[in-house]
């Protein structure tokens, strides 16, 4: 049993002050092992530039991050000195990035590189010199200043946390637009160069070449007669399977779902081989009629899933109702349930025409004539060991991504929520 | 031992709803205190606010003698039962008693002996010593309550929270469990805030209870101060009738056998 | 990289003080020699010098520089003793050289696979492969002193007249008669079944075994009879000039596959592409799931969009755009202001494509884990903030250990797809820098090699067996995973 004795019963008047830390050095604390990280990335550049001037001014700037991060760990309550102490180191990596970027070809990533640099340490010195911060760094505070300061603290750190969680988004996003916004220079410039400044020249003459171009359009065709065939196709063996795997209990039902599992767990390599045999004994090789057969089964155990999911979701008494109505169970299916899962059916429809669409191996491997090529391996043939049409390929990447992209995004919820009920419950 | 009081303390969200308006109230070493009200009155915000879990817009809250409107929750020296237990569901009993005196740092920071020690204490009082290595999912609701309580407990908190503690329980687990959190607090004699929307409930465990209604604090006493004694037509409503309710339909239950 | 610059300067020491550049006097090639090749001959004006460079351009328009063309692959004028010289048939792009006797031999073959042929050659003749079927192709030469003193032959145009079909027509009657028989017997034993319940006096269900017919048929002819069929074939000696014929030759595939040379660099390879990319996956899916969890985060909708573009752009789209940047002109070393040829280099190309799959993957993992995020109860972390548990120690000892259940699916299902992922290196780097022959090149992972074996070699009965391995090594994989993981989980 717990004695009164052990609670604790000491005067807490000073709970404030012992708490307080202000909230920018604890936003400084945690921003300082980035930029120490990213002060390592600037380097590895260098490396890469072999300038090394550069390698060595940056190495600099690492090893002054690094003393900043320790002192900024050990700034405290009564640390005056170690205060300081930061502020002046801080004013040497703001003069060290500065003449680095000064010294080099100031290019946007330079610009980068420099903002990694600089900024910390325009913080650092700007929050570290802050009266709050001098006064608690002085360990001259009143419980009243802590307690002001606790108050402060929880706006200013909700505020470093969003600005935190801005900066690494904006730097995934420009991750993910890199290779984008790149692909749209390529298609808008003259000729087929890689580099040179963005958006320079604007041209449509790629634009206008394959759209005019004889092969583009064959491969349009190839692929919108794959596509809907699968789709097609695909929803025509998924629908039946899906509905029976939703509603009845039958013998053999759980080895069937089973092995509609167990499909989705073979790697497509190992079919790869004998199903390019078996296409090629069938004469399916270069035909619109062996991709569809592929791809529709292929993509039969997930849209299988996903349709049965959605099923599920249909409330069995509304199907009661219909037969005690007087109909029969095809007529319950047809008049009831399809029309109530048409949404749901479309979604697993886009799905199908994507992944077919989408679809690289299975196209390359058996259609190699290219009056059947499909886009996919079209666009791949333009950049290949007969020709390096940059130019033509972004325009034609640019003109075939776009409306996938598109449906994606706007149907995103949809196809997400579809593909973790087939995949991930699988 | 320690005392805790609201001055003036106002809670408003960003979309202009007012939970709590000026609310005063003193708490007294050692007191178990109960927030009676309808649901969406404000008691639950109240509780949560002594805990550091919101903000305060405005007024201030103390405990002992220093204000801690904008402490963190850990430095409060509180603990606090949920309405849903929140245990955690990955770890056993005992890691789920000693997680918070396991991360402590510094000086306050006991070493593993006592800390296996206040876990053995704290599952015999609470009778949970051959749950230990259970996770939460393998208890029954009472059990997963007292988990809570005694998550709660181990830390020897200065004030002891609670936030409906029984209402996911059924009515006889309930009333056990009522007593014996009356037990312990006679026991362990730590102030005691508690929430609930039941009046009986209120009505027996507490030694004061406060009553509120639409953010406003309608009036606080003894429990039967206040049901002999309601300050106004709320209170009649709320409590005095629906307990005179309750006993008129017991006696027209009970009344004819026993004549 | 740094291996070629090396030479590349070495030799430049050595040969700077010599000679003229040999004009190429005649050029002539042939597509009948074999299944996307072509054969080129060339011959020069006078025998060739030490250090002379023969490069060979492709194009599907004439050539008149090089700046349209591609490099298809180059042949050295230098000291060929004690480097290998194989048969012909032993490399890719056999090669001979005529080395001024009227003789052709067969070049020989220095570390990094360049055809290497003697001083004073004064023709070569080469078959080049990988070469597209069907259509017309223009190829030239073009010759380099080390003084840097080059010609240009004129362009020749030719097509590859060889495509597989020509080469057999497969009796089609068993693969029918196969086919046939398992759709009849899958009928049977619907139908069977059907009666079985109907006897058992389950009418509701009466139309079910009809509806997933048409399914369980596909499935039957289209996935479980390649899947026994290409079993089958990896113990057959089945190749492009035995199909419909093969016989069954034991093992014998397998023991090609264990001692092919560079299966362990291939597997380890493979294993390091995986494991690395999933890891990336999952650490940068969470953080940035991380990101977007929160309320009151301005924008939101819009960063979601827009990080999930890799994953709704064509994945061989994103591929061949990063290869592009990747190139030694693109626009990766614009941006970096640095000047590197990553994809030649074994490694750089390594790291390289790891980065593209890493790039491609990440808005899935990010899209699950955010899912699961949501999934966290909320009041656990009330509890942990009132026990006075700090941000990490929160995330280290609350979120991670609840994300498990999540994570290890998602984690070993990303390791599949990773496993198995076609697109990234096939048109990336297509296995190179250093593709050797008969063996895997630098960046091959296991996938992309089966189908060098199988649609470059034509060795469809190793491919097979290929394939058997690697299915045998995810599934051991897979249930070791399985188990470790549900092993720890008991213990915690």
């Amino acid at each position: 049993m717990i004695s009164a004795k052990s609670v604790a019963s000491e005067p807490p008047d000073d709970l404030a002050s012992k708490w307080y830390v202000p909230a920018e050095v604890d936003s400084l604390r945690n921003l300082y092992p980035i930029v120490v990280a990213i002060n390592f990335v600037s380097l590895c550049i260098f490396v890469l530039r072999g300038d090394s001037d550069s390698i060595f001014s940056s190495s600099m700037q690492m090893i002054v991050s690094v003393v900043i991060l320790m002192l900024l760990s050990k700034l405290d309550q009564g640390q005056r000195f170690i205060r300081d102490g930061v502020i002046s180191i801080s004013g040497l990596a703001l003069l060290l990035s500065v003449l680095q970027f000064l010294s080099g070809p100031q290019i946007l990533i330079d610009f980068w590189m420099m903002l990694w640099t600089s900024l910390p340490a325009v913080l650092v010195i700007y929050s570290v010199s802050k009266p709050i911060v001098t006064l608690w760094a002085s360990g001259n505070q009143t419980v009243r200043s802590a307690e002001l300061g606790l108050s402060r603290n929880r706006s200013v750190s909700r505020f470093h946390g969003m600005v935190f969680r801005h900066v690494a988004l904006l730097h995934a996003v420009a991750f993910v637009l890199l290779p984008i916004l790149w692909i749209v220079d390529v298609a808008l410039s003259p000729g087929n160069s890689l580099g040179g400044e963005f958006f320079e020249t604007v041209t449509f003459e790629h634009f206008s070449h394959i759209l005019s171009s004889e092969s583009f359009w064959i491969w349009t065709r190839n692929s919108v007669i794959v596509s809907i065939g699968t789709t097609i196709l695909g929803l025509a063996l998924a629908i039946p399977a899906g509905y029976a795997f939703s509603r009845f209990k039958f013998r053999g039902r759980d080895y069937a779902m089973f092995s509609f599992l167990l499909v989705q767990m073979f790697p497509g390599v190992i079919i790869l081989v004998p199903y390019f045999l078996v296409m090629k004994a069938l004469g399916l090789l270069n035909t619109s009629l062996g991709l569809i057969l592929a791809y529709s089964v292929t993509a039969l155990p997930l849209c299988v899933w996903m349709l049965k999911g959605f099923f599920d979701t249909v409330p069995k008494e509304l199907e009661e109702a219909a037969l005690v109505d007087g109909c029969n169970q095809n007529q319950v299916f047809w008049r009831i349930i399809l029309p109530l899962s048409l949404p749901a059916v479309a979604v697993t429809a886009l799905f199908s025409f994507l992944a077919a669409w989408n679809e690289f191996l299975l196209a390359l491997t058996f259609n190699t004539s290219e009056e059947m090529y499909t886009l996919p391996v079209g666009l791949a043939s333009l950049i290949s060991s007969t020709g390096q049409a940059w130019g033509d390929f972004a325009a034609a990447s640019l003109l075939v991504s776009l409306p996938v992209v598109i449906l994606f995004i706007v149907f995103q919820r949809f196809l997400i929520e579809g593909l973790s009920a087939g995949g991930v419950k699988g | 031992m320690v005392n805790v009081s609201f001055r003036k303390v106002k809670k408003q969200y960003e979309n202009g709803f007012t939970a709590v308006n000026e609310l005063n109230l003193e708490i007294n070493e050692g007191e178990f205190l109960v927030l009676l009200g309808p649901s969406g009155c404000g008691k639950s915000t109240t509780l949560r606010m002594l805990a550091g879990l919101e903000d305060v817009t405005s007024g201030e809250i103390s405990i002992g003698n220093a204000k801690v409107n904008d402490l963190p929750p850990g430095a409060r020296g509180i603990g606090m039962v949920f309405q849903s237990y929140a245990l955690y569901p990955h770890m056993s009993i005992s890691d789920n008693l000693s997680f918070g005196l396991r991360m402590m740092k510094g000086e306050d920071r006991k070493s593993d002996d006592e800390i296996s020690k206040l876990i053995n204490e704290t599952a015999t009082m609470l009778g949970l010593s051959d749950e230990l290595e259970k996770k939460p999912k393998q208890l029954s609701g009472g059990q997963r309550q007292r988990v809570a309580l005694g998550r709660a407990l181990i830390k020897r908190p200065r004030v002891l929270l609670m936030d409906e503690p029984l209402s996911n329980l059924d009515a006889e687990l309930r009333q056990q469990m009522r007593i014996e959190i009356r037990r312990l607090h006679d026991e362990l004699k730590m102030t005691t805030v508690y929430v609930t929307h039941d009046q009986i409930e209120a009505m027996t465990i507490a030694d004061r209870i406060a009553v509120l209604n639409e953010g406003e604090l309608q009036q606080h006493g003894p429990p039967m101060e206040v049901y002999k004694n309601p300050a106004n037509s709320f209170i009649e409503g709320f409590l005095c009738a629906h307990l005179n309710e309750i006993v008129d339909t017991a006696n027209s239950l009970f009344g004819g056998e026993e004549e | 990289m740094k291996r070629v610059f090396v030479i590349t300067i070495l030799s430049f020491l050595f040969l700077l003080p010599i000679g003229h550049a040999s004009e190429i006097i005649g050029i002539e090639a042939d597509g009948d020699v074999g299944y996307r090749q072509v054969g080129l001959i060339w011959t020069t004006d006078s025998p060739t010098e030490e250090g002379t460079l023969f490069e060979i351009w492709v194009s599907n328009a004439s050539i008149v520089d090089t700046a349209n063309a591609t490099k298809h692959s180059e042949v050295r004028v230098g000291n060929v003793s004690g480097i290998i010289q194989p048969d012909i048939g032993e490399w890719y792009d056999d090669c001979l050289f005529d080395s001024g006797e009227g003789d052709w031999t067969p070049v020989h073959r220095d570390l990094d696979g360049t055809a290497v042929v003697s001083v004073g050659a004064i023709g070569v003749n080469c078959t080049l492969t990988g070469l597209p079927s069907g259509i017309e192709i223009y190829l030239a030469v073009k010759s380099t002193t080390p003084n840097g003193e080059s010609f240009l032959s004129s362009s020749i145009s030719s097509s590859s007249t060889m495509s597989d079909e020509e080469i057999i027509v497969i009796e089609t009657s068993p693969y029918v008669f196969a086919i046939g028989s398992i759709a009849l017997s899958v009928l049977i034993l619907l139908f069977v079944l059907r009666w079985m319940d109907y006897r058992d006096g389950r009418t509701t269900s009466r139309f079910a075994h009809l509806y997933i017919a048409p399914a369980i048929l596909a499935l039957s002819v289209l996935t479980f009879y390649p899947v026994l069929y290409g079993i089958w074939l990896s113990f057959t000696n089945a190749d492009q000039s035995h199909l419909g014929d093969q016989s069954f030759i034991g093992i014998d595939n397998f023991i090609t596959v264990i001692s092919t040379s560079g299966f362990f660099r291939v597997t380890g390879f493979t294993l390091i592409w995986s494991v690395v990319n999933v890891a990336a996956h999952i650490g940068f899916g969470l953080l940035l799931a991380m990101a977007l969890n929160s309320d009151d985060l301005k924008g939101k909708t819009a960063y979601r969009t827009a990080l999930l573009l890799p994953w709704a752009i064509p994945s061989y789209i994103s591929v061949l755009v990063w290869r592009g940047l990747y190139e030694p002109a693109g626009a990766l070393n614009d941006f970096l202001g640095t000047n590197m040829n990553l994809l030649a280099d074994a490694n750089g190309a390594r790291i390289v494509v790891i980065l593209v799959n890493i790039w491609l993957g990440i808005p899935f993992m990010m899209m699950s884990i955010s899912g699961a995020l949501q999934a966290l109860p909320k009041d656990m972390y009330e509890a942990a903030e009132v026990d006075g548990i700090n941000k990490f120690s929160r995330f280290r000892y609350l979120t991670l250990p609840n994300l498990k259940s999540a994570l290890v699916p998602l984690s070993l299902l990303g390791f599949i797809w990773t496993f198995n992922m076609f697109n990234v290196i096939y048109l990336m780097t297509d296995g190179g820098p250093n593709l050797d022959f008969d063996g895997p090149g630098s960046t091959d992972i296991l996938i992309t090699y089966v189908y060098d074996v199988a649609f470059r070699d034509g060795a469809y009965g190793v491919a097979a067996a290929w394939s058997v391995v690697i299915f045998v090594m995810l599934v051991v994989f897979s249930w070791t995973y399985m188990k470790k993981t549900n092993a720890t989980e008991a213990v915690t």
